[in-house]
């Protein structure tokens, strides 16, 4: 083997480790947040958002908010304070690995046009396709469970929710009646 | 530095680690797909580290040892006894976990032999193992409080492990006349489930002021503080003021002796007389853990924190409650005991290097149906010893609003479905 050639797979290999290093780091992290968020992320729980599958960057910027305290919460706040940038980036690699699966749940067929019409006018230039698109790193809003969503979006629309929301959801939010939220949060429910 | 004796060596290690990769499995070693694992103890901590462990490794024979053919869950059983739910919230059958492939035995562990690496049931079949995982839970210390035999649990019920205690003492509960009185007693630190008495006392105050409003509950502490007080307090006052009284340790809360026959409860600096006594005990390591030399009677086992691996004796995790550890005696904890566990053998199978140890804890409680609070603990291992992060978790703020409250009783019954549905999902 030559220097050029036994340096560049000492490389490779370095890159392959670090890589694998990552992964198992990633599901030792990540498979803490099960308790609460479900098997790799796949929650059961109507009111904890399915994490499995999201945008990598969607994953990363959220935690990173929470432990700024930029993003609201209740409890994901003292959670996201204990990772470094590292990982958390392990931990977002490792759900942004796993399958989304769409909540099994029922909806209410009697507000799906009023949601639906709401969506296109407020939603669907940044959350595609009906809720499903992960484009421009957007979590699915389509098939996510509808407790997490209308809690989500009742504090976007909460001025007494301490820290807001980021500022886009908080002036897309401000004007929902509890009507609108229900309808909305139904219409994704029943998308798939 | 990882450092290759050979080309062969160091050419296995780069598909391996690319294969890892790349997420496909099977790794260089097959040792893990002809390994026989055996956890004793089918709750918070053995059904996860068995369901993991089929997870990872499908080819693997995982043998899970459980007592009975249902699991009553501790968490969330305060909930039956405030009236909120019934016993179908807590209980779990191991069909699931069969359906994967893990061999499920309905049977008490006898004897564990850590040379032979043999697991002796009952019934007396042995089972040989390579790793084995012991997640027994608690045992009780009988007659440290004078009286309080176990023949006494059946008038003065414990309910600190969840089934037909959970149901006696919610009867006594329902059948209290108004203006009885129902005492508690806490016991020291550590035991299962450090805020479970408190949160028991605002379920059955809860009760009584929507049924039995002359009824009170007066609870006697072996301590001088306790898991979440100043929360739990405020939401006393919010909810229970004249309802719960609570005293110290150093204030004569110390139960010294009980009678079950004249329902008197004895402290220090005198006695009461109570119309239902909730006795929860000192507690220790789950019998098979004693009995296997993996902690002494009365106390808990010392474990390596980077694997759960006993102290005492090779290739045996000990998981949940049993362990000595800083963290709470939590199913949370437990249930990352577990997978901190589970890599371990699996690294260990593989041939593979140790990942540092992630173990969290989230515990919920429950004021009021709309009022939740929770604590949060992220550890890491320095030094050999777990430790918390700095500046991480911690309980829900003080000053919180009503509907942060709100939101964390809604999340705690989505916890509970969670963490019930990856063990036994």
């Amino acid at each position: 083997m030559t220097q050029a050639k036994g340096k560049l797979l000492l490389l490779v290999v370095g890159l392959v480790l670090a890589l694998s290093a990552r992964a198992d780091l990633g599901s030792m992290l990540g498979n803490t947040c099960a308790g609460c968020h479900g098997l790799n992320g796949a929650s059961a729980g109507e009111t904890m958002p399915i994490i499995a599958g999201l945008p990598r960057d969607f994953i990363l910027m959220a935690m990173k908010e929470y432990r700024e305290g930029i993003r609201g919460s209740t409890i994901m706040g003292r959670i996201a304070k204990g990772y470094n940038d590292q990982q958390l980036m392990a931990i977002s690699e490792f759900f942004a690995k796993q399958t989304w699966l769409p909540a099994a749940q029922r909806f209410d067929q009697s507000v799906l046009e009023r949601g639906e019409k709401l969506h296109r006018k407020r939603c669907e230039a940044c959350h595609r396709d009906n809720g499903t698109s992960m484009a421009l790193d957007m979590q699915p809003l389509a098939g996510q469970w509808a407790g997490y969503l209308r809690i989500y979006m009742s504090t976007c629309r909460d001025a007494k929710w301490k820290s807001r929301h980021p500022d886009a959801m908080t002036s897309i939010c401000n004007d929902l009646s509890d009507g609108d939220v229900a309808a909305l949060v139904q219409f994704y429910a029943s998308q798939k | 530095m990882m450092t290759f004796t050979n080309r062969r060596d160091f050419l296995k290690a780069l598909s391996a680690a690319s294969l890892v990769a790349w997420g496909i499995a099977p790794r260089f070693a097959n040792a893990a797909a002809k390994a026989r694992v055996v956890v004793i103890g089918g709750g918070y901590g053995g059904a996860i580290a068995a369901k993991y462990l089929k997870l990872a490794e499908p080819g693997m024979e995982v043998i899970l040892i459980e007592k009975n053919k249902q699991y009553v869950s501790c968490p969330f059983s305060n909930e039956v006894i405030g009236g909120h739910a019934g016993m179908d919230l807590l209980t779990f059958g191991y069909d699931n976990l069969a359906r994967r492939g893990i061999k499920l035995v309905f049977d008490t562990v006898e004897a564990i032999d850590p040379e032979a690496r043999i697991v002796r049931i009952k019934s007396g079949t042995k089972f040989n193992y390579d790793y084995c995982i012991v997640s027994p839970g608690v045992d009780f210390m009988w007659n440290e409080i004078e009286g309080y035999e176990e023949a006494a649990s059946q008038i003065m019920p414990h309910a600190w492990k969840a089934g037909p205690q959970t149901e006696l003492l919610a009867k006594q509960i329902r059948d209290i006349r108004d203006g009885g009185v129902v005492v508690i007693s806490a016991p020291a630190d550590p035991f299962r489930c450090p805020p479970g008495p408190y949160e028991r006392a605002c379920e059955i105050a809860g009760y009584f002021k929507k049924y039995k409003p002359r009824s009170k509950v007066i609870i006697l502490d072996a301590k001088e503080t306790f898991s979440k007080k100043a929360l739990f307090e405020q939401g006393w006052k919010q909810h229970y003021e004249g309802y719960i009284t609570w005293v110290s340790g150093q204030k004569g809360g110390e139960v010294t002796r009980v009678d079950p026959k004249t329902m008197t409860v004895y402290t220090d600096s005198g006695k009461i007389q109570a119309d239902v006594v909730n006795v929860i005990p000192s507690q220790g390591a789950g019998q098979i853990a004693v009995q296997a030399g993996l902690a002494k009677k009365g106390d808990w086992c010392p474990v390596n924190f980077a694997t759960f691996e006993s102290k005492i004796h090779k290739n045996i995790h000990v998981l949940g409650d049993a362990v000595d550890s800083p963290m709470p005696k939590s199913g949370y904890s437990a249930n990352s005991h577990a997978k901190v566990a589970v890599a371990a053998i699996l690294a260990a199978l593989r041939n593979e290097p140790l990942v540092p140890p992630a173990l969290t804890n989230t515990c919920y409680s429950l004021i009021a149906p709309d009022h939740g609070i929770s604590v949060a603990h992220i550890f890491e291992l320095v030094n050999g010893r777990l430790v918390t992060v700095k500046g991480a978790g911690g309980t829900s703020p003080l000053d919180a609003t009503p509907e942060f409250r709100r939101l964390e009783a809604v999340y705690a019954h989505s916890w509970y479905r969670n963490i019930t549905t990856e063990m036994f999902g």
